[in-house]
Protein backbone atom coordinates (compact mmCIF):
# COMPACT_ATOMS: atom_id res chain seq x y z
CA UNK A 1 0.00 0.00 0.00
CA UNK A 2 3.12 2.59 0.75
CA UNK A 3 4.40 1.57 -2.84
CA UNK A 4 1.12 2.06 -4.24
CA UNK A 5 1.47 5.69 -2.40
CA UNK A 6 -2.43 4.44 -0.74
CA UNK A 7 -0.80 5.56 2.57
CA UNK A 8 -0.52 9.27 1.97
CA UNK A 9 -2.84 10.04 -0.54
CA UNK A 10 -3.58 13.67 0.15
CA UNK A 11 -0.11 14.38 1.79
CA UNK A 12 2.36 17.14 -0.15
CA UNK A 13 4.67 15.51 -2.18
CA UNK A 14 7.38 17.04 -0.33
CA UNK A 15 6.50 15.58 2.79
CA UNK A 16 6.53 12.09 0.70
CA UNK A 17 2.32 12.30 -0.43
CA UNK A 18 0.76 11.65 -2.90
CA UNK A 19 -0.94 15.35 -3.60
CA UNK A 20 -3.73 14.11 -4.42
CA UNK A 21 -7.41 15.77 -3.66
CA UNK A 22 -9.28 14.59 -0.76
CA UNK A 23 -12.06 12.92 -3.12
CA UNK A 24 -9.43 10.19 -4.26
CA UNK A 25 -8.76 9.87 -0.53
CA UNK A 26 -12.20 9.24 0.23
CA UNK A 27 -11.97 6.85 -3.09
CA UNK A 28 -9.43 4.36 -1.79
CA UNK A 29 -11.01 3.91 1.69
CA UNK A 30 -14.13 3.03 -0.66
CA UNK A 31 -12.65 0.82 -2.63
CA UNK A 32 -10.90 -0.81 0.12
CA UNK A 33 -13.71 -1.35 2.07
CA UNK A 34 -15.48 -3.25 -0.53
CA UNK A 35 -13.06 -6.20 0.09
CA UNK A 36 -11.79 -5.14 3.70
CA UNK A 37 -13.57 -2.76 5.94
CA UNK A 38 -10.70 -3.61 8.32
CA UNK A 39 -8.43 -2.17 5.90
CA UNK A 40 -10.78 0.82 5.06
CA UNK A 41 -10.30 1.86 8.55
CA UNK A 42 -6.76 1.26 9.12
CA UNK A 43 -6.31 3.72 6.14
CA UNK A 44 -8.74 6.28 7.44
CA UNK A 45 -7.34 6.63 11.06
CA UNK A 46 -3.90 6.43 10.17
CA UNK A 47 -4.04 9.14 7.66
CA UNK A 48 -7.37 11.85 8.96
CA UNK A 49 -6.24 11.28 12.66
CA UNK A 50 -2.84 9.60 12.74
CA UNK A 51 -1.04 12.23 9.78
CA UNK A 52 -2.90 15.24 9.26
CA UNK A 53 -2.73 16.50 12.73
CA UNK A 54 1.40 16.84 12.36
CA UNK A 55 0.88 18.20 9.11
CA UNK A 56 -1.54 20.92 9.71
CA UNK A 57 -0.49 21.53 13.63
CA UNK A 58 3.49 20.07 13.75
CA UNK A 59 6.32 21.98 13.67
CA UNK A 60 8.77 21.58 10.77
CA UNK A 61 11.07 19.21 12.62
CA UNK A 62 7.94 17.23 13.91
CA UNK A 63 6.99 17.21 9.64
CA UNK A 64 10.09 15.87 8.77
CA UNK A 65 10.69 13.45 11.68
CA UNK A 66 7.09 11.97 11.34
CA UNK A 67 4.97 12.97 8.32
CA UNK A 68 7.22 11.10 5.44
CA UNK A 69 7.76 8.07 7.31
CA UNK A 70 3.87 8.31 7.80
CA UNK A 71 2.80 9.03 4.23
CA UNK A 72 5.30 6.12 2.46
CA UNK A 73 4.08 3.65 4.79
CA UNK A 74 6.96 3.10 6.85
CA UNK A 75 5.04 4.40 9.73
CA UNK A 76 1.40 3.69 10.66
CA UNK A 77 -0.20 5.81 12.91
CA UNK A 78 -2.11 5.81 15.64
CA UNK A 79 -5.24 8.54 17.55
CA UNK A 80 -5.32 7.97 21.24
CA UNK A 81 -8.31 10.55 22.90
CA UNK A 82 -11.03 7.79 24.04
CA UNK A 83 -10.39 6.84 27.75
CA UNK A 84 -12.94 4.49 29.72
CA UNK A 85 -14.72 6.85 31.38
CA UNK A 86 -14.65 9.85 27.92
CA UNK A 87 -15.92 8.24 24.84
CA UNK A 88 -18.32 10.93 22.98
CA UNK A 89 -17.86 13.38 26.03
CA UNK A 90 -13.94 13.37 24.97
CA UNK A 91 -13.08 16.85 26.61
CA UNK A 92 -13.55 14.78 29.92
CA UNK A 93 -10.39 12.65 29.74
CA UNK A 94 -8.37 12.25 32.85
CA UNK A 95 -4.79 11.62 31.47
CA UNK A 96 -2.74 13.89 33.02
CA UNK A 97 0.93 15.32 31.47
CA UNK A 98 2.94 16.77 33.96
CA UNK A 99 5.64 19.15 32.65
CA UNK A 100 9.39 18.29 34.42
CA UNK A 101 12.51 19.88 32.81
CA UNK A 102 12.92 18.66 29.04
CA UNK A 103 10.30 16.35 29.84
CA UNK A 104 6.31 16.11 29.63
CA UNK A 105 5.47 12.67 31.98
CA UNK A 106 2.33 11.31 31.21
CA UNK A 107 -0.03 9.24 33.62
CA UNK A 108 -3.48 7.45 32.35
CA UNK A 109 -5.45 5.01 29.97
CA UNK A 110 -7.09 5.06 26.76
CA UNK A 111 -9.06 2.56 25.10
CA UNK A 112 -10.63 1.36 21.36
CA UNK A 113 -7.23 3.16 20.18
CA UNK A 114 -7.41 1.71 16.58
CA UNK A 115 -4.17 0.57 14.76
CA UNK A 116 -2.87 -0.23 18.21
CA UNK A 117 -0.02 -2.18 18.81
CA UNK A 118 0.85 -2.08 15.38
CA UNK A 119 1.54 1.75 15.01
CA UNK A 120 4.84 3.67 15.19
CA UNK A 121 3.20 6.78 16.80
CA UNK A 122 0.10 7.68 18.61
CA UNK A 123 -1.27 11.16 18.73
CA UNK A 124 -1.90 11.24 22.40
CA UNK A 125 -4.04 13.98 24.38
CA UNK A 126 -3.38 14.72 27.93
CA UNK A 127 -4.60 17.52 29.94
CA UNK A 128 -1.45 19.24 31.18
CA UNK A 129 -3.56 21.91 33.82
CA UNK A 130 -6.63 21.60 36.00
CA UNK A 131 -8.90 24.09 33.90
CA UNK A 132 -11.84 21.76 33.09
CA UNK A 133 -13.39 20.65 30.01
CA UNK A 134 -11.59 21.50 26.88
CA UNK A 135 -9.62 23.73 28.07
CA UNK A 136 -6.16 22.65 29.58
CA UNK A 137 -5.95 19.28 26.75
CA UNK A 138 -2.61 19.08 24.96
CA UNK A 139 -1.71 17.46 22.55
CA UNK A 140 1.50 15.10 21.97
CA UNK A 141 3.76 13.05 19.65
CA UNK A 142 4.03 9.44 21.45
CA UNK A 143 6.80 7.19 19.66
CA UNK A 144 6.04 3.38 20.66
CA UNK A 145 9.05 2.67 22.35
CA UNK A 146 8.83 5.67 24.77
CA UNK A 147 9.70 4.49 28.35
CA UNK A 148 6.27 4.06 30.63
CA UNK A 149 4.01 3.89 27.30
CA UNK A 150 2.46 0.23 27.80
CA UNK A 151 -0.08 -1.42 25.21
CA UNK A 152 -2.81 -3.12 26.46
CA UNK A 153 -5.55 -5.55 25.75
CA UNK A 154 -6.45 -6.31 22.63
CA UNK A 155 -10.06 -6.23 22.05
CA UNK A 156 -11.85 -9.29 21.17
CA UNK A 157 -14.78 -7.55 18.93
CA UNK A 158 -17.85 -8.39 17.17
CA UNK A 159 -15.93 -7.60 13.22
CA UNK A 160 -13.04 -5.46 11.78
CA UNK A 161 -11.06 -8.60 12.66
CA UNK A 162 -8.21 -7.43 10.56
CA UNK A 163 -7.95 -4.23 12.51
CA UNK A 164 -6.20 -4.18 15.81
CA UNK A 165 -7.93 -2.07 18.57
CA UNK A 166 -6.57 -2.08 22.22
CA UNK A 167 -6.05 -0.15 25.51
CA UNK A 168 -2.95 2.04 26.27
CA UNK A 169 -0.94 2.55 29.89
CA UNK A 170 0.52 5.60 30.46
CA UNK A 171 2.96 4.94 33.09
CA UNK A 172 4.86 7.90 34.01
CA UNK A 173 5.63 7.97 30.65
CA UNK A 174 8.33 10.40 29.52
CA UNK A 175 7.95 12.09 26.29
CA UNK A 176 10.36 14.52 25.43
CA UNK A 177 9.22 18.58 25.49
CA UNK A 178 9.93 18.31 21.69
CA UNK A 179 7.12 15.94 20.73
CA UNK A 180 4.75 18.51 22.43
CA UNK A 181 2.02 18.69 19.20
CA UNK A 182 1.09 22.51 18.75
CA UNK A 183 0.22 24.94 21.70
CA UNK A 184 0.12 23.60 24.83
CA UNK A 185 -2.99 23.44 26.59
CA UNK A 186 -4.55 23.93 23.00
CA UNK A 187 -4.59 20.02 22.18
CA UNK A 188 -8.37 19.96 21.80
CA UNK A 189 -8.30 22.14 18.82
CA UNK A 190 -6.23 19.40 17.19
CA UNK A 191 -8.42 16.83 18.15
CA UNK A 192 -12.03 18.25 16.74
CA UNK A 193 -9.81 19.90 13.42
CA UNK A 194 -10.18 16.65 11.44
CA UNK A 195 -13.81 15.40 12.63
CA UNK A 196 -15.07 15.76 9.39
CA UNK A 197 -12.28 14.42 7.45
CA UNK A 198 -12.51 11.75 9.83
CA UNK A 199 -16.12 11.29 9.55
CA UNK A 200 -16.10 11.33 5.85
CA UNK A 201 -13.41 8.47 5.97
CA UNK A 202 -15.55 6.20 7.94
CA UNK A 203 -18.32 7.15 5.58
CA UNK A 204 -16.60 6.16 2.64
CA UNK A 205 -15.60 2.50 4.37
CA UNK A 206 -19.46 2.03 5.42
CA UNK A 207 -20.51 3.08 2.04
CA UNK A 208 -17.81 0.23 0.41
CA UNK A 209 -19.40 -2.22 3.11
CA UNK A 210 -23.20 -1.39 1.22
CA UNK A 211 -21.91 -1.77 -2.23
CA UNK A 212 -20.36 -5.31 -1.06
CA UNK A 213 -23.38 -6.15 0.70
CA UNK A 214 -25.50 -5.30 -2.06
CA UNK A 215 -23.27 -6.69 -4.74
CA UNK A 216 -23.34 -9.92 -3.02
CA UNK A 217 -26.91 -10.18 -2.32
CA UNK A 218 -27.45 -9.32 -6.03
CA UNK A 219 -25.15 -11.97 -7.48
CA UNK A 220 -26.71 -14.64 -5.09
CA UNK A 221 -30.09 -13.83 -5.90
CA UNK A 222 -29.71 -14.59 -9.66
CA UNK A 223 -27.80 -17.63 -8.70
CA UNK A 224 -30.38 -19.06 -6.49
CA UNK A 225 -33.32 -20.80 -7.24
CA UNK A 226 -36.70 -21.39 -5.38
CA UNK A 227 -40.30 -22.80 -6.51
CA UNK A 228 -38.48 -23.49 -10.18
CA UNK A 229 -36.90 -20.00 -10.75
CA UNK A 230 -34.40 -17.30 -9.29
CA UNK A 231 -35.47 -16.29 -6.35
CA UNK A 232 -34.46 -12.30 -8.10
CA UNK A 233 -37.32 -13.38 -9.53
CA UNK A 234 -39.32 -13.22 -6.74
CA UNK A 235 -41.04 -9.72 -5.78
CA UNK A 236 -39.99 -9.89 -2.27
CA UNK A 237 -36.29 -10.33 -2.95
CA UNK A 238 -36.15 -8.13 -6.02
CA UNK A 239 -37.97 -5.29 -3.68
CA UNK A 240 -35.54 -6.15 -0.91
CA UNK A 241 -32.59 -5.48 -3.51
CA UNK A 242 -34.32 -1.92 -5.15
CA UNK A 243 -34.40 -0.69 -1.59
CA UNK A 244 -30.82 -1.38 -0.84
CA UNK A 245 -29.72 -0.03 -4.06
CA UNK A 246 -31.75 3.23 -3.43
CA UNK A 247 -30.02 3.88 0.11
CA UNK A 248 -26.42 2.58 -1.20
CA UNK A 249 -26.89 5.08 -4.24
CA UNK A 250 -27.69 8.25 -1.46
CA UNK A 251 -25.02 7.55 0.72
CA UNK A 252 -22.72 7.76 -2.08
CA UNK A 253 -24.31 11.06 -2.81
CA UNK A 254 -23.90 12.24 0.56
CA UNK A 255 -20.65 10.97 1.08
CA UNK A 256 -18.75 12.48 -1.88
CA UNK A 257 -21.10 16.11 -1.67
CA UNK A 258 -18.92 15.65 1.92
CA UNK A 259 -16.02 14.71 0.50
CA UNK A 260 -16.31 17.46 -2.34
CA UNK A 261 -16.82 20.17 0.34
CA UNK A 262 -13.53 19.71 2.65
CA UNK A 263 -11.67 19.83 -1.44
CA UNK A 264 -13.01 23.19 -1.61
CA UNK A 265 -12.41 24.34 2.01
CA UNK A 266 -15.97 24.82 2.90
CA UNK A 267 -17.50 24.26 6.13
CA UNK A 268 -19.36 20.99 6.37
CA UNK A 269 -19.81 19.73 9.68
CA UNK A 270 -23.46 18.81 8.94
CA UNK A 271 -22.91 17.58 5.47
CA UNK A 272 -20.11 14.93 7.12
CA UNK A 273 -22.27 14.18 9.90
CA UNK A 274 -24.71 13.61 7.59
CA UNK A 275 -22.92 11.45 5.51
CA UNK A 276 -21.65 9.44 8.49
CA UNK A 277 -24.70 8.95 9.90
CA UNK A 278 -26.62 8.02 6.39
CA UNK A 279 -23.76 5.72 5.19
CA UNK A 280 -23.33 3.74 8.48
CA UNK A 281 -26.71 3.39 8.93
CA UNK A 282 -26.79 2.16 5.37
CA UNK A 283 -24.16 -0.48 6.35
CA UNK A 284 -25.97 -1.91 8.86
CA UNK A 285 -29.35 -2.09 7.20
CA UNK A 286 -27.56 -3.81 3.64
CA UNK A 287 -25.76 -6.08 5.63
CA UNK A 288 -29.18 -7.40 7.53
CA UNK A 289 -30.63 -7.52 3.96
CA UNK A 290 -27.88 -9.11 2.13
CA UNK A 291 -27.95 -12.08 5.28
CA UNK A 292 -31.36 -12.41 4.92
CA UNK A 293 -31.58 -12.35 0.99
CA UNK A 294 -28.75 -15.38 1.34
CA UNK A 295 -31.39 -17.25 4.27
CA UNK A 296 -29.72 -19.79 6.08
CA UNK A 297 -26.22 -19.92 4.21
CA UNK A 298 -26.04 -15.97 5.10
CA UNK A 299 -25.20 -16.94 8.52
CA UNK A 300 -22.42 -19.27 8.14
CA UNK A 301 -18.87 -17.95 7.54
CA UNK A 302 -18.77 -19.55 4.19
CA UNK A 303 -19.89 -16.27 2.47
CA UNK A 304 -18.87 -12.87 3.11
CA UNK A 305 -22.01 -11.64 4.14
CA UNK A 306 -21.56 -12.17 7.96
CA UNK A 307 -18.68 -10.31 8.33
CA UNK A 308 -19.83 -7.30 6.41
CA UNK A 309 -23.11 -7.81 9.25
CA UNK A 310 -20.52 -7.59 11.94
CA UNK A 311 -18.19 -5.05 10.35
CA UNK A 312 -21.00 -2.63 9.78
CA UNK A 313 -21.56 -2.36 13.28
CA UNK A 314 -19.29 -0.48 14.26
CA UNK A 315 -19.13 2.34 12.20
CA UNK A 316 -22.27 3.61 13.67
CA UNK A 317 -20.31 3.66 16.71
CA UNK A 318 -16.77 5.26 16.27
CA UNK A 319 -15.66 8.39 15.00
CA UNK A 320 -18.29 10.01 16.70
CA UNK A 321 -21.20 8.06 17.55
CA UNK A 322 -24.69 8.31 15.64
CA UNK A 323 -26.43 10.24 18.61
CA UNK A 324 -23.28 12.43 18.30
CA UNK A 325 -24.39 13.01 14.65
CA UNK A 326 -27.83 13.77 15.24
CA UNK A 327 -26.73 16.42 17.71
CA UNK A 328 -24.53 18.38 15.33
CA UNK A 329 -27.02 18.22 12.69
CA UNK A 330 -30.04 19.54 14.46
CA UNK A 331 -27.42 22.18 16.15
CA UNK A 332 -27.14 23.39 12.48
CA UNK A 333 -31.39 22.83 11.82
CA UNK A 334 -31.32 25.85 14.70
CA UNK A 335 -28.74 28.10 13.80
CA UNK B 1 -21.44 15.66 -16.61
CA UNK B 2 -23.82 15.75 -19.14
CA UNK B 3 -26.61 17.12 -15.95
CA UNK B 4 -23.67 19.63 -15.08
CA UNK B 5 -24.13 20.97 -18.45
CA UNK B 6 -27.73 21.05 -18.65
CA UNK B 7 -28.12 22.63 -15.33
CA UNK B 8 -25.21 25.51 -16.80
CA UNK B 9 -27.69 25.63 -19.85
CA UNK B 10 -30.84 26.21 -17.77
CA UNK B 11 -28.92 29.04 -15.77
CA UNK B 12 -28.72 26.56 -12.79
CA UNK B 13 -25.18 27.47 -11.37
CA UNK B 14 -25.92 28.23 -7.62
CA UNK B 15 -23.39 26.06 -5.49
CA UNK B 16 -25.96 24.01 -3.93
CA UNK B 17 -26.98 22.41 -7.02
CA UNK B 18 -23.39 21.91 -8.77
CA UNK B 19 -22.76 19.86 -5.30
CA UNK B 20 -25.16 17.19 -5.88
CA UNK B 21 -23.35 16.26 -8.93
CA UNK B 22 -21.23 12.93 -8.93
CA UNK B 23 -18.39 13.59 -11.19
CA UNK B 24 -15.19 11.74 -10.63
CA UNK B 25 -11.88 13.18 -12.82
CA UNK B 26 -9.48 11.06 -14.78
CA UNK B 27 -7.38 10.88 -12.06
CA UNK B 28 -9.57 10.18 -9.50
CA UNK B 29 -10.71 7.26 -11.89
CA UNK B 30 -7.51 6.24 -11.79
CA UNK B 31 -7.16 5.80 -8.29
CA UNK B 32 -10.63 3.89 -8.12
CA UNK B 33 -9.29 0.82 -10.80
CA UNK B 34 -5.63 1.22 -8.82
CA UNK B 35 -7.28 0.61 -5.83
CA UNK B 36 -9.89 -1.80 -6.96
CA UNK B 37 -7.18 -3.98 -9.01
CA UNK B 38 -5.18 -4.07 -5.77
CA UNK B 39 -8.06 -4.90 -3.32
CA UNK B 40 -8.68 -7.63 -5.50
CA UNK B 41 -5.82 -9.17 -6.50
CA UNK B 42 -3.49 -8.80 -3.71
CA UNK B 43 -6.38 -7.99 -0.28
CA UNK B 44 -9.15 -10.60 -1.07
CA UNK B 45 -6.48 -13.33 -0.68
CA UNK B 46 -5.56 -12.20 3.00
CA UNK B 47 -9.07 -11.27 4.22
CA UNK B 48 -9.79 -15.00 5.76
CA UNK B 49 -6.52 -14.82 7.02
CA UNK B 50 -7.14 -11.89 8.53
CA UNK B 51 -10.32 -12.71 10.47
CA UNK B 52 -9.09 -15.75 11.11
CA UNK B 53 -5.92 -14.36 13.20
CA UNK B 54 -7.83 -11.61 14.69
CA UNK B 55 -5.11 -9.58 14.67
CA UNK B 56 -3.64 -6.85 11.88
CA UNK B 57 0.05 -7.20 11.65
CA UNK B 58 2.26 -4.22 10.58
CA UNK B 59 4.69 -7.20 8.40
CA UNK B 60 1.77 -8.29 6.38
CA UNK B 61 1.09 -4.43 5.54
CA UNK B 62 4.60 -4.38 4.60
CA UNK B 63 4.59 -7.42 2.86
CA UNK B 64 1.77 -6.36 0.46
CA UNK B 65 3.80 -2.86 0.14
CA UNK B 66 6.08 -4.49 -1.64
CA UNK B 67 4.25 -6.51 -4.22
CA UNK B 68 4.17 -5.19 -7.98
Amino acid sequence: MGELGLMGIPIPENYGGSDMDFTSYIIAINELAKVSGALGVILSVHTSVGTNPILYFGNEQQKEDYVSKLATGQYLGAFALSEPGAGSDAASLKTRAKREGEYYILNGSKVFITNGGEADIYITFARTSDESGSKGISAFIVEKDTPGFVIGKKERKMGLHGSNTVSLTFDNCKVPASQLLGVEGEGFKIAMANLNVGRIGIAAQALGIAEAALEQAVSYAKEREQFGKPIANQQGISFKLADMATQVEAAKLLVYQAASLVEQDIICNKEASMAKLFATKTAVQAAIEAVQVFGGYGYTEDYPVERFFRDAKVTEIYEGTNEIQHVVIAKHLFM
Amino acid sequence: MEVLLFMKQQGVNRGEEIRLVLHFTEEQKMMRKMVRDFAQKEVAAEVDRMEKEIVFRKNSFIKWESLD
